[in-house]
């Protein structure tokens, strides 16, 4: 054992320890070290989980609209592979994201500025005018999202006018009824002076059983229909925090929306009413 | 071949070690990383009297003056009381006013007008010293002047560096250093390969040359990456209390640094009881909190059987001033013995 020299010792040892170390070793080591401590801790360890390949938002964009344009895509992907410079952002970012917790710096602001494009010469980001944003949902999932939106709003426009059609018949001719026939209780109902505080209750009502479903829509899909729709939405989302002396400017945007889609809804109703009633006064 | 080789429970090695030229020291906060640094280097600079010591401190809190009980400041400084070992505190704010006032006194003579007049209110260490970061890229700058002042044989040269450093995360941003600018210069290699006329063309006729000073550059990074990777040159002392938050961390940064291919062989545990030898003063609380530590010592035991793991004692005053150093130094040489070396800890001399 005297005859192996310190540096041969040092090696062994060195030896050793990446052995226990490798193969899943290193996180065991972390799982046990927080689970005498019953802590919460990450035990995700570095030499366990490979760093992360960095995707350029451009490359990502492309594997997601993979089924739209292959030949757009094949030329994207082989521009930025033939760009020094894209690759040189990409190790940027890459480096920023095998790094630790502290403070954001250089590194992290290069690779925020590649959130929003690549910098050009002059060194501001330029969004690329021929290819939109990198969708933050799946594609499809937003499509069967936009399609299940699309499936609440004909049925609710549907079952609203198969209530309304009705009502506005009995409001405009209710007096050719006998009102001691099955129509008798629902006289003050279709009583023409009672007509607009029963058409907007059933709006009331109508509207929040719309929005409920949609709410559920959303939840269950993950999706926010306005954030990934509503192109004032993105817009806004460009906006920097600051510069507008409002504050979270594009919540109070989506609000505004929502508030619009709800008063939409009721004017185009109030304006289909208005022509049912009319025919129904002319014939 | 399964020998059974045991690891000394002291830094011996290391200490007498003739090929290490740098010596990384770091931990979490608070767990004595600057006296466990300055221990290291005060031992290999008795031990090793032939050579020069050079402890920086690249901790933006910069704790070695008051460790030394003396004031350093950029430039090396010899420790008074020893002749081969020299101190500096890297300060960003200090090393950016110097380039600002380099840049001022270029400029006057450029007559650059506004943008002079900006420089002179310090505008450029204003800005550059808020950049988070800043103080690792000047800490490794120190390490690229101190390898090319021993290549050229220029200035002061120091056989062995060892690193006071920042909390962990600093550190291993300093550490990620040689490997991303590494990377970074071979991609900007290609990028002057492919613009290099028209960068000439905007620097002006003959005055920089842009390809030459990336290639220059890039030896160095590379120099040092191969060295920082090199076992015989660079190891990393991980310093840290018996407590769960610093063993977890200690944990964490080993496997970071095994990561970038960096040795790390030696741990050193601070601030322990040892309540047991201590029956004069052996108090509820201290009972109580030695026992916690034996349970995290136990643990450290086991995880790290290969690894040098130096118990230190806490000790009754503070670790200040170079004899005080000198007396709690040795433990790294020759490990501490509770039964025999008790009365060390209450030795100290009082430094206030």
């Amino acid at each position: 054992m005297s005859n192996i020299s310190e540096a041969e010792k040092r090696k062994l040892f060195r030896e050793r320890r990446q052995k226990k170390f490798s193969n899943g070793g290193a996180t065991s080591r972390l799982n046990k070290i927080t689970g005498q401590a019953d802590s919460q801790l990450n035990t995700e360890s570095p030499l366990d989980n490979p760093k992360n390949e960095f995707v350029l938002p451009t490359e990502r964009k492309v594997e997601t609209t993979s089924s739209h344009d292959d030949i757009h895509n094949e030329k994207s992907v082989s521009e930025s592979e033939n760009t020094p410079q894209v690759e040189l952002l990409k190790q940027l970012a890459s480096m920023q994201k095998e790094g630790s917790d502290s403070t954001p710096d250089l590194f992290s602001l290069l690779s925020s500025m590649q959130q929003n494009g690549v910098p050009n010469a002059n060194g501001f980001s330029e969004i690329p005018s021929d290819i939109p944003m990198a969708p933050l949902v799946d594609p499809a999932m937003l499509n069967y999202h936009n399609y299940l939106v699309s499936k609440l709003k004909a049925w609710t426009i549907l079952l609203k006018w198969i209530v309304l059609v009705p009502f506005l018949y009995l409001v405009t001719r209710g007096e050719d009824f006998d009102h001691s026939s099955i129509l008798g209780p629902l006289s003050n109902v279709t009583d023409s002076t009672n007509f607009f505080m029963v058409f907007t209750a059933f709006e009331i009502v109508a509207t929040s059983i719309y929005y409920q479903r949609l709410q559920n829509i959303e939840r269950n899909n993950k999706v926010n229909t306005l954030d990934n729709n509503s192109k004032i939405v993105k817009m806004v989302s460009i906006v920097p925090e600051g510069i507008l002396p409002i504050k979270n400017i594009k919540g109070k945007v989506v609000t505004l929306l929502q508030y619009w889609d709800v008063l939409a809804m009721f004017i185009s109703d109030i304006c289909l009413v208005l022509i049912v009633i009319g025919i129904f006064q002319k014939f | 071949m399964d020998l059974d080789l045991e690891v000394d429970p002291n830094l011996h090695s290391l200490i007498t070690s003739t090929t290490h030229k740098w010596i990384f020291v770091g931990g979490k906060g608070g767990v004595g990383k600057t006296t466990s640094s300055s221990s290291i280097s005060i031992q290999m600079a008795l031990n090793q009297p032939e050579k020069q010591f050079l402890l920086i401190s690249t901790d933006p809190a910069h704790n070695l003056s008051d460790a030394f009980g003396e004031k350093f400041g950029k430039d090396a400084r010899k420790v008074t009381g020893m002749n081969n070992l020299s101190c500096m505190e890297i300060d960003p704010a200090a090393a950016l006013k110097d380039m600002n006032d380099m840049a001022v006194s270029q400029g006057q003579g450029a007559n650059q007008g506004g943008l002079n007049d900006l420089l002179q209110g310090g505008a450029l260490a204003d800005l550059t010293g808020s950049i988070p970061g800043i103080d690792e890229a000047l800490s490794f700058m120190e390490v690229m002047k101190h390898i090319k002042n021993q290549e050229q044989g220029e200035g002061e040269t120091f056989d062995t560096v060892i690193f006071d450093t920042a909390p962990t995360g600093h550190t291993l941003r300093f550490l990620q250093l040689p490997t991303t600018l590494s990377k970074l210069l071979e991609k900007f290699g290609e990028i002057t390969g492919k613009l290099g006329p028209m960068l000439n063309s905007f620097m002006g006729s003959g005055n920089v040359d842009i390809s030459g000073k990336l290639n220059e550059l890039k030896a160095n990074v590379e120099t040092i990456r191969q060295q920082f990777t090199d076992p015989d040159l660079t190891t990393f002392v991980c310093v840290c209390i018996s407590e769960f938050l610093s063993l977890y961390e200690t944990e964490r940064l080993i496997q970071e640094l095994i990561s970038y291919d960096m040795d790390v062989n030696s741990i050193i545990v601070n601030q322990l009881l040892f309540a047991d030898d201590d029956k004069e003063h052996n108090c509820k609380r201290c009972q109580a909190r030695w026992k916690m530590q034996k349970k995290y010592l136990d643990q450290i035991g086991e995880l790290y059987e290969d690894f040098h793991v130096v118990k230190m004692p806490l000790c009754a005053g503070e670790i200040r001033g170079l004899p005080n150093l000198k007396k709690f130094s040795h433990f790294l040489d020759k490990e501490y013995n509770p039964a025999t070396d008790g009365s060390v800890i209450y030795e100290l001399e009082d430094k206030n």
